[in-house]
């Protein structure tokens, strides 16, 4: 493990931990990765854990009747734990384990949302939404006969809180809105807009999933009565993620999927559910994947998330400072300080694709296209734009790399 | 319970007259043998059966013919301990 405390971050023993950034890609370039909003690499540590998982823990959970699946059960349920503490929920009723953060939005908006929506209510977005946060409300909507509504945002990339209270009234059901955008990184203020929703009596449902990777989240400070996240943005697994939830909510709402675990009897003639958190886990959990979700958390509290704050925000300045020299490009979102390590930008004439493809061919991997946000790419007057993500394995040279390899595209697209 | 072995896939549910399907597969446990004691997520199909739990063996392309004689040998042992 990385030497890093509070007062010292040392990026090189991190990266140590990181096989993948050995890569060589094209003609031989070192690996710059770039694209940590898509998705991070694992430090060996979670690579180490699922292999231990996988030849000497692993067995179904929840059926114990055999030392492994009592002890694959027990690690099951450790993890658990260590995620409610590391959102600090009130139980472990509280933490549903899911595929991701689709499948956890998708499970509110159905599970929640089918029972407490009508026609005729709204469901309030914003603008600067992950596709993920505006289908599956949309999806609702047309099974209720609700409204969908988008709050929207200022040309600087912030909520236009101005128009907050036309937005968020007494006919807002739920109020459903990213903590951090994964296009322009901004930061929205969760705490004061649960307040603000809940004031008019809207449920909230925060999309974490470009937050709890890079800040630390304290749900009961939120005070948000649904947060969903994914391990794959976060060190961890793919095929993992976490759904909190308010546990009278949960209580009160109907099972998503129906299968194994979720019960409590069936019958020919019907079913009793299971009690929380099994309820909302129908089926084989993604076992392997949750465990290293464990350890992928307990990577980060050890380099500590303030710490890679600053770090991201760092490589962020040097990024927007660098990329504002170069004649034509657009930044889009707030300046660095006051966001996460995601600089989208685009340049004036030149089509994201061939940059992308370009600055490909030099190592560095960045994203291009409308980062399953078209409506905001709507707003911005885009059909596409460039994204480079920092986290906290990223060298601030990597930043000069793009730099140069961005410079060397625009001279060949010019 | 089931079809005779020819006709079905590698998955023997049985129970014990008189015995409780998990102390017999604690005790089995404790030989080293990992079945499965419960419902198996099908109650439906239990309370046809007239039983409210099964244990079960189940085998893949990795279990050997002698791993049978061990849960055979734990069943016997189990049975005894419990009748």
């Amino acid at each position: 493990m990385a030497d890093a405390t509070e007062h010292e971050f040392d990026v090189e023993a991190l990266r140590a931990d990181f096989p993948i950034l050995n890569t060589r890609v094209h003609n031989d370039r070192p690996l710059v990765y770039l694209d940590n909003a898509a998705t991070t690499h694992r430090p060996r540590q979670v690579i180490e854990c699922i292999k231990r998982v996988y030849e000497s823990a692993y067995s179904n959970v929840h059926r114990g009747s055999h030392y492994l699946s009592n002890r694959s059960t027990d690690l099951y349920e450790d993890a658990r734990q260590v995620v409610r503490e590391f959102v600090n929920a009130r139980t472990e009723n509280e933490i549903v384990f899911t595929t991701g953060t689709t499948v956890a939005i998708n499970m509110v908006a159905r599970s929640w949302g089918d029972q407490n929506v009508r026609a005729g209510d709204e469901i309030l977005l914003t603008e600067m939404e992950h596709h993920s946060n505006i289908v599956p409300w949309q999806q609702l909507a047309e099974r209720t006969g609700a409204i969908v509504r988008f709050l929207p945002i200022t040309d600087e990339g912030f909520l236009d809180l101005t128009q907050l209270d036309d937005f968020l009234t007494e006919k807002t059901r739920v109020f459903a809105f990213a903590a951090v955008s994964n296009v322009l990184g901004t930061i929205n203020p969760v705490s004061e807009l649960v307040k603000k929703a809940h004031r008019v009596g809207a449920v909230v449902a925060v999309d974490a999933a470009q937050s709890v990777p890079h800040e630390s989240v304290d749900v009961q400070a939120w005070d948000a009565d649904f947060v969903s996240f994914s391990g794959h943005k976060m060190l961890a697994p793919s095929g993992v993620g976490v759904l909190y939830g308010r546990e009278s909510l949960l209580e009160s709402m109907p099972p998503f999927l129906g299968g194994g675990s979720m019960i409590r009897t069936v019958t020919k003639e019907g079913y009793e559910t299971a009690r929380l958190p099994a309820k909302f886990e129908a089926g084989t959990p993604p076992i392997a994947s949750v465990l290293g979700l464990t350890t992928a958390v307990e990577y980060l509290q050890r380099v500590g998330l303030d710490n890679i704050l600053r770090h991201e925000r760092m490589l962020a300045t040097h990024a927007h400072q660098r990329l504002s020299e170069i004649e034509g490009t657009r930044l889009l979102g707030p300046p660095p300080e006051l966001k996460a390590g995601v600089i989208s930008f685009d340049m004036d004439g030149i089509d994201g694709y061939d940059l992308a493809h370009i600055v490909d061919r030099q190592g560095v991997a960045i994203r291009v296209g409308h980062h399953c946000a078209m409506p905001l790419h709507q707003r911005l007057g885009l059909t596409t734009s460039c994204r480079a993500s920092f986290y906290l394995y990223n060298r601030l040279d990597e930043v000069d790399v793009l730099i140069d390899a961005l410079l060397k595209a625009k001279k060949m697209l010019s | 319970m089931g079809p005779p072995p020819e006709l079905k896939a590698g998955v023997i549910s049985f129970d014990m007259d008189g015995i409780d399907g998990y102390d017999l597969a604690h005790i089995v446990d404790r030989q080293g043998v990992a079945i499965r004691v419960g419902h198996h997520c099908a109650m439906p199909l239990h309370q046809r059966l007239g039983l409210t739990t099964s244990c079960r063996a189940s085998f893949y392309l990795y279990n050997r013919l002698d791993e049978v004689d061990v849960l055979i040998d734990a069943l016997l042992k189990a049975k005894k301990m419990l009748s």
